[in-house]
């Protein structure tokens, strides 16, 4: 399992997500990376993210006509995509 | 049994016997004589203006199983999830709902007609359709409660008790009300006396009329409460608005039936068509309720949406 600070990058995600999908965030991210990655939740990792994300944002597009809310939530999980040096230097 | 059962979990199939029989009561059974009468109809202009009555509505119950069946929908979606089980059950208090809309008017305008040939069917028919019309929404408003119960419970919220108080005032209010002029209707009864709207004999219709009636308003508001609490302490931006949807289409519903339930036990009616203020009233509160399944469905396809993308 990619794992980093002892949270896998999967449950990072997730956290993310549940802000917009609430209780169906976790089957959400599943389904996404197992239809579109191809690879189990559990394997998803920190170079999966940005490909992810870019399906994520087409598949939210589906989910609601809010762009503003589209572009917070993938701006929040592209946070996550930055390499943890670069988050470093931008929060230090 | 079974293949009632099963008959009546099909909402479209539902919708199609339920507005056949409606449309064939209007069109081909006898009329109502004293309508005829005091507005000088035909036979034919009153079954087309009983019919532009019943097409709206007609319209109205085929949202409502629609609304149903969306429900339907997202809980088979969902229902391998921890809350599954209970959306499940929300969706079978929204088809209960649908025929808690329709089937007692078909029952009425069906029995109605057969009492307007056979006026010893007419007490019979006044009993059955009271009883259909309180039933009915009572099993959709208890089913609906319990889904919204044990969903809250899950989201561990805590009844506001001042919430609760102003429930039960409200409650007890309408109550008395009904109770007074219930009562003044049934002045200088007996108690064996049936000679009244109901049919019924005056010490079976508290028991069995008045004290349900009161009972399934409260369930019934209780479960729009309980609603409301679960739709606001919903996670997740996008799935709270579709939630939402869905928390302000049945609370929409049911205060409708609440409302419709409550004229009808203010002024029973036997059948007379009146073009009153409140028919206009009561064609307004079933609108509400076509505008709440229409919200139920619409919620109910966007967080369908977002377990199938």
């Amino acid at each position: 399992m990619a794992r980093a600070h002892g949270q896998s990058v999967y449950d990072k995600v997730v956290s993310v997500t549940h802000v917009y999908l609430g209780p169906a965030a976790d089957r959400f991210i599943a389904r996404q990376v197992e239809n579109h990655l191809h690879k189990a939740p559990e394997e998803l990792s920190q170079k999966d993210l940005r490909s992810l994300i870019e399906w994520i944002q087409v598949v939210v597009s589906l989910i609601t006509d809010d762009n503003e809310i589209v572009e917070e939530y993938t701006a929040e999980l592209r946070k996550l995509a930055k390499p943890v040096s670069s988050r470093k230097n931008n929060n230090g | 049994m079974q293949s009632f059962i099963s008959f009546t979990k099909r909402p479209l199939f539902s919708f199609a016997v339920l507005a056949s029989l409606y449309l064939f009561a209007v069109i081909f059974l006898p009329v109502n004589a004293a309508t005829v009468n005091e507005y000088r109809f035909s036979e034919f202009e009153y079954r087309l203006v009983t019919l532009a009555i019943g097409l709206p509505l007609i319209a109205i119950w085929l949202i409502a199983f629609l609304g149903s069946k969306k429900m339907l929908d997202y809980a088979y979606t969902v229902r391998k999830t921890p809350e599954g089980k209970n959306f499940e059950q929300l969706a079978y208090g929204c088809l209960w709902l649908a025929w808690s809309i329709a089937f007692p008017l078909v029952l009425s305008n069906l029995l109605g007609s057969l009492g307007n040939a056979w006026p010893d069917l007419k007490p019979i028919a006044i009993i059955l359709a009271n009883y259909s019309s309180l039933i009915l929404p009572l099993v959709a408003f208890t089913i609906i409660g319990n889904a919204a119960w044990r969903l809250l419970i899950k989201t561990k919220v805590v009844l506001n008790v001042a919430g609760l108080r102003a429930l039960v005032l409200l409650t007890i209010t309408i109550g008395v009300i009904y109770c007074c002029i219930a009562a003044n209707n049934l002045l200088g009864l007996g108690l064996a006396d049936s000679d009244n709207a109901y049919k019924l004999p005056v010490w079976l219709i508290i028991p069995t009329i008045i004290i349900p009636s009161i009972y399934m308003w409260f369930i019934g508001l209780f479960a729009v409460y309980k609603l409301s609490l679960f739709g606001g302490q919903a996670k997740g931006l996008l799935y709270k608005q579709s939630l939402r949807l869905v928390v302000a289409g049945l609370a929409a519903v049911i205060i409708s039936l609440v409302l419709l339930q409550y004229i009808a036990g203010l002024q029973p009616r036997d059948w007379r068509l009146m073009f009153d203020y409140e028919l206009l009233f009561v064609l307004l509160l079933r609108l509400l309720s076509g505008i709440g399944f229409a919200l139920i469905a619409l919620g109910a396809i966007r967080l369908k949406r977002i377990e199938d993308v």
